[in-house]
């Protein structure tokens, strides 16, 4: 399994119990590879533990994020530096929209949709600087409106930070991590890592505000609200230790 | 014709993309693709002359793939500003082809049986991560990609397609991934270059050097049965991507753990 898990409002009780237990109408989709090459689609639960694919299409290149979208469709999009971004529907199992990279811009694998659903953003790269980017695009076109900058390099995943419920802001988390965009993701010096979490304002990309960790060695890379006491919510994240010398990394 | 022998010469070199062609970002300086005519036009109306002016010449504008547009698409008229562009693009092309064989003669004489364990081991890690980086540029950019864009909007936009070079490109390309990967003929033990395969074989580990054996002749085939075809066909495009794909499942997913190889964009590797 490669990609993302999605198909909320089962995916908390599928990661906490066997899959048997799930009542079976519940489909989960994802994306894995097998040995037709890389695909993603709708898997189901057969028995205790096994999933089987009830639909698979294949994708030129390993999937990252899914998204489930308003409409009943899905949005996967190509791991970094990926180039495609696909909408499928999980009703015929087939692709319904492809939507190629700009020229000169690679996706980062994950999307995420406004809360009104008009608009869905995703985190970039542009490949003649690396500099990270955040694209605003129209949801049912998938066609690029706006970008910017995503205020650092490396941005992964995306999320809304809806504390303000009339003018939520849009949390990216930018990995740091430089690499040679060309070469597929073969990583530059590690010394010059700078992972940070900033906010920005969703309809203009203007910065709100910057947060680094203080390991410089540690990468954010995927972001979710926790709930938690006291109604407020949690914020936590997934990071990737960087070592930077062989004996680091054997010992990571 | 020297701009076919000078981009068959970049694609062998480049297919393998390593130490200054890395540093340098050369693919970028000498390969950009897709070319972008626009930029390209409003280059040719700045008139740019000689390095300086070059430099201010964004890289979408310069290379061997504006220089092919400028030669087929949009043949430049003698004595015009698009033709004194074209030369300006082929200067900057060796500009940069001169740097390149100065670092490489550099790389060369490097003292490599002296050097630190750890320099030897990177180097092997961006020999063998830049290998199957080459063979998925070939499969998936230069072959699979262009046909799948082009089902809305007609024929597939080929590497060199205006220059009718299309399957000498995919060729030149292949050719240092097939080398690099298995042994080419009879040459006698520990002389000329040591492939992949030899080198498992070496450290006793045969099924591993087959596997990759009978993966490279499976691609060699379906890319030899392209050449000669203008323009190429679809299903013997597939093919060959499909061959390739293999390829690269053997190589990240058995020559790279057989060496101790981390492999840095591997498929396997996280987000």
């Amino acid at each position: 399994m490669l990609g993302s898990l999605a198909w909320t409002p089962w995916l908390a009780g599928a990661a906490t119990r066997s899959f048997a237990s799930l009542p079976p109408s519940v489909r989960l989709a994802a994306a894995w590879e097998s040995a037709e090459g890389f695909q993603l689609g709708v898997l189901a639960p057969q028995a205790r533990d096994v999933l089987s694919a009830a639909q698979t299409i294949d994708v030129p290149t390993r999937a990252h994020g899914l998204l489930p979208g308003a409409d009943g469709t899905m949005l996967a999009v190509a791991r970094r530096p990926g180039d495609w971004l696909l909408r499928w529907s999980p009703t015929s199992g087939q692709p319904v929209q492809w939507q190629w990279a700009d020229a000169g811009r690679a996706f980062n694998g994950h999307v995420i949709a406004s809360p009104n659903g008009q608009r869905l953003y995703t985190t970039e790269t542009d490949l003649e600087t690396g500099a990270g980017l955040v694209g605003m695009r129209d949801t049912h076109s998938l066609v690029k409106l706006e970008e910017w900058p995503a205020f650092g390099i490396d941005p992964h995943k995306l999320l809304w930070d809806e504390a303000d419920r009339f003018y939520p802001a849009l949390l990216v988390a930018n990995g740091g991590v430089p690499t040679r965009l060309e070469t597929g993701r073969a990583k530059l010096d590690l010394a010059g890592m700078d992972s940070s979490l900033v906010r920005l304002d969703a309809a203009t990309g203007r910065l709100l505000g910057q947060w680094r960790l203080t390991d410089q060695r540690l990468s954010l890379r995927h972001l979710a609200w926790q709930a938690a006491p006291a109604e407020k919510n949690c914020l936590v994240w997934q990071l990737r230790y960087r070592p930077n010398t062989t004996a680091l990394r054997k010992k990571a | 014709m020297q701009w076919q022998a000078t981009t068959y010469s970049w694609e062998r070199l480049s297919s393998v993309a390593v130490g200054p062609l890395l540093t340098r970002r050369s693919q970028r300086q000498i390969d950009f693709s897709p070319t972008r005519p626009a930029l390209t036009e409003r280059a040719i109306e700045s008139e740019p002359a000689g390095l300086q002016a070059m430099e201010r010449i964004g890289t979408p504008a310069k290379g061997l793939p504006a220089l092919e547009w400028l030669l087929w698409t949009q043949p430049v008229a003698p004595g015009s500003a698009a033709c004194r562009y074209a030369a300006e693009v082929a200067l900057d092309i060796e500009r940069e082809a001169i740097a390149l064989q100065r670092d490489f003669t550099t790389l060369a004489a490097s003292d490599w049986p002296n050097a630190e364990l750890e320099t030897v081991v990177a180097g092997m890690n961006e020999l063998v991560n830049q290998w199957v980086v080459g063979m998925e540029r070939l499969r998936w950019a230069h072959m699979k990609k262009p046909l799948r864009a082009a089902n809305a909007k007609g024929a597939p936009d080929w590497p060199c397609a205006a220059s009718g070079q299309t399957a000498q490109s995919w060729a030149a390309q292949w050719e240092p991934l097939r080398v690099l990967g298995v042994l080419q003929g009879p040459e006698a033990p520990a002389q000329g270059l040591v492939p992949l395969e030899t080198y498992l074989c070496g450290m006793g580990l045969n099924p591993v050097a087959n596997a990759l054996l009978a993966a490279t002749q499976q691609s060699n085939l379906r890319i030899q049965k392209i050449a000669g075809s203008s323009p190429p066909g679809r299903t013997q495009v597939l093919d060959a991507a499909r061959s390739l794909a293999t390829l690269k499942q053997v190589a990240q997913g058995r020559v790279a753990p057989a060496l101790d190889i981390g492999m840095g964009f591997s498929d396997a590797d996280g987000d």
